[in-house]
């Protein structure tokens, strides 16, 4: 017979099961990806806001043992003191004191920055208004996005409160800037100012950024600072060290993802998080068992008619896996696709930066493959026969 | 002969229809797709309101008192003062700076509900007041003569004082005067958390935001297997249907009632998913104590998710329901 059985089950399927069956596996699968890209891009939602997009691929990141980096508090000092033995492998670092103040009724995130610091790492133009100056303690820069969503411009003036600051802040828009992220969803001032606005001053920063020279990986800085680098599972990963100051003494500890600061102070471990992910994704998606059940839902005098043909059930629930398999690796192909070309497929900030949507290996595989189970199971399960 | 069924009669079809439905070994394919997706968008809801409880009691952590700058006008009471603020260039004859200028009726109210401190000055009333880093910038003390210019007419001040707060107010110029310059703001003290709360509030607005989009999303994504749970249902019943069809009841007014008792049976199994989403939530928050994270929290499902889910479950389970019982008429 050949693969005659093959073509004749196809017909007999037709393409109105093949449609559904694709639509709903599609449906299935975008919510999977964004659900798990949307808790994973909460989980890392620090760490796009710690380094500039421009080095991100060749800078570690030094911030206090704190919650986040809004809470985060370093002395100066020490960095230099840390720095001062791998200095021949740093080409530059850079300072920056993060907070968040509300303007109105919104949250934002308000950035002290050196200005040299911001001109040779950070990618922008200004837009309206004059350059960024370290000089100027009425002053404050805006990112495009965050003018946009906020309606303010050149010369308005906004009021500012911090959780670290007694007095409200009255500062001037001085400019707007066209900025890469995460500084287009923020305001940015002056160093001095941002630490008034922290609640702070003199030796202190929120985090520290090294800049790597070329070549260097960040494994070789790790190691010099006689930290593990097996977590390291291959170079330019992003890098972050923790300061603990445990009485006068500074412990250092070394973190893949800033977040993993949070989560160590909050004890839950990044695996923990994960494996809830993958329990939400696996509950979820068993919808597609009844996917498996369509052809059967749908067809079944035309199976039970190919099956009175001489086609064997066997290789009819195979040609239904078959049809199966291909749709959920062609709506996970396309999915992958939409999300990594859209990263903000779906339009929710988080103090007004752009949720991207980020993914983890374990999780890149378990979504196709729970699909692809219950799918499986369904067409295994499903029969013609009547209640 | 056929007859569309009496009031008594169609509830009569409607608990009949019921029965063989619950009886049907398809009701647990209708459970699944419903259920799922509900306690799905009922732990994400839940979510955001764990997330809105531990906001209320952060802020009601937070001590001591702030200053809260209202910009629209208010009546003068004793508690709070008046001022505006402006941006200003001031000079010390050899360098000049663009300053915040704050104008006041009274400028030692002005420092005390700011708790600015005092550190030299000429005399106990204050005319103007110089921050700190300013003097230091501009190397200025008390006596000196300070050249202040807005909007390209200038006149001379004499400092009167300098203070200190360790805030932006040691970058500004505090001066007495009656007249309004700029933008007007009522300065008030309350309790420190207000503020506390209002950015903890604006932050977790955009999380409540976000688990309203992921659930509706996950409901969206089950609407065609919901489909199909009710397809497989009608398909199961249809012996049935088709019993009940010859003793004369019209296959339009079966096709109703079925619409009717498979929106009855998505609203239990609505409330069926919201109740095991309730209680994943409440176990895993419990869980969370092995893993040294205790919330002391027991979160509560809004009446306003409820009603809505509900509503979404009668809006898509009656039309799906008579959709699919299409069949029933071509004999299928």
């Amino acid at each position: 017979m050949g693969v005659e059985w093959l073509i004749l089950t196809f017909k007999c399927l037709g393409l109105r099961i093949i449609a559904i069956i694709t639509t709903s596996i599609l449906l299935l699968i975008i919510a999977l990806t964004l659900i798990s890209g949307c808790v994973m891009g909460l989980y890392t939602f620090y760490d796009e806001l710690t380094i500039p997009e421009r080095v991100k691929d060749r800078a570690v990141v030094v911030m206090g043992f704190a919650l986040a980096p809004f809470t985060s508090l370093i002395r100066i000092s020490s960095i230099k003191s840390l720095t001062s033995n791998i200095s021949s492998l740093l080409s530059d670092v850079g300072y920056e004191v993060i907070t968040i103040a509300l303007i109105g009724n919104d949250s934002v995130i308000v950035r002290g920055v050196n200005k040299d610091f911001l001109k040779k790492y950070v990618n922008y133009t200004v837009i309206k208004g004059v350059d960024v100056n370290d000089l100027c303690y009425v002053c404050a820069w805006i990112g495009e996005s965050l003018a946009n969503d906020l309606n303010v411009n050149v010369g308005d003036t906004i009021t500012l409160y911090s959780l670290f600051t007694q007095v409200p802040i009255t500062l001037k828009i001085k400019g707007i800037l066209r900025i890469e992220e995460p500084y287009n969803y923020e305001v940015i001032v002056p160093y001095k100012l941002g630490q008034l606005l922290r609640g702070t001053s003199g030796d202190t920063a929120s985090i520290a950024i090294l800049i790597l020279k070329n070549g260097v990986s960040p494994n070789e800085v790790l190691s010099k600072l006689s930290l593990p680098s097996s977590r390291m599972s291959y170079l330019l990963e992003r890098v972050f060290i923790a300061l603990k100051h445990l009485g006068k003494e500074v412990k250092l500890s070394m973190y893949r993802y800033a977040s993993e600061v949070l989560t160590e102070r909050l004890g839950i471990p990044r695996n923990t998080l994960i494996a809830i992910t993958l329990a939400i994704l696996f509950i979820a998606s068993i919808g597609s068992y009844i996917v498996g059940l369509v052809p059967f839902i749908l067809n079944k005098e035309e199976l039970k008619l190919i099956h009175e043909q001489g086609v064997a059930w066997g290789r009819i629930r195979f040609t239904i896996v078959f049809i199966g398999v291909i749709a959920i690796t062609m709506t996970y192909l396309i999915t992958k696709f939409l999300v990594s070309s859209l990263p903000h497929l779906i339009n929710v900030s988080i103090l007004h930066h752009k949720l991207s949507l980020t993914t983890d290996v374990s999780i890149d595989i378990a979504i196709p493959v729970f699909t692809a189970l219950f799918y499986v199971l369904g067409s295994i399960t499903g029969d013609v026969i009547e209640d | 002969m056929q007859y569309r069924p009496s009031k008594r009669r169609g509830l009569g079809v409607l608990r009949t229809l019921l029965l063989v439905m619950l009886r049907s070994r398809s009701i647990i394919t209708l459970a699944l797709v419903i259920v799922i997706p509900i306690s799905i968008t009922t732990v994400l809801i839940l979510g955001s309101e764990v997330i809105q409880e531990r906001v209320a009691i952060i802020s009601d952590m937070v001590k001591g008192t702030s200053v809260i700058a209202y910009i629209t006008h208010m009546n003068n009471t004793k508690s709070c003062v008046v001022a505006s603020v402006t941006n200003v260039t001031i000079s010390n004859g050899e360098e000049s700076i663009e300053v915040l200028m704050m104008t006041t009726g009274d400028v030692n109210k002005f420092l005390d509900l700011l708790k600015v401190r005092v550190i030299k000055s000429l005399g106990k009333s204050i005319d103007s007041s110089l921050g700190i880093e300013l003097a230091r910038i501009l190397n200025l003390s008390v006596g000196k003569h300070i050249t202040v210019c807005l909007n390209n007419s200038c006149m001379k001040l004499i400092v009167d004082s300098i203070h200190s707060c360790r805030c932006i107010l040691d970058y500004s110029l505090i001066v007495r005067s009656n007249v309004s310059l700029g933008q007007t703001l009522v300065l008030l003290e309350v309790p420190r958390k207000v503020i506390a709360s209002s950015i903890l509030v604006s932050t977790s607005k955009d999380l409540t935001k976000l688990m309203y989009v992921l659930s509706f999303m996950t409901i969206i994504s089950y609407i065609v297997l919901i489909y199909l749970g009710f397809k497989r249902l009608a398909l199961s019943i249809r012996n049935d249907v088709f019993l009940i069809h010859e003793i004369g009841i019209t296959l339009r007014s079966i096709r109703l009632c079925f619409a009717i008792a498979a929106t009855a049976l998505s609203l239990i199994l609505t409330l069926y998913g919201t109740a095991l989403g309730l209680v994943i939530t409440h176990s895993s928050i419990w869980v969370l104590r092995f893993f040294n994270v205790y919330l002391p929290l027991r979160p509560t499902l809004p009446y306003l998710w409820l009603t809505i889910s509900s509503l979404m479950m009668t809006a898509i389970a009656f039309p799906i329901g008579y959709i699919t019982s299409r069949g029933w008429e071509h004999g299928g």
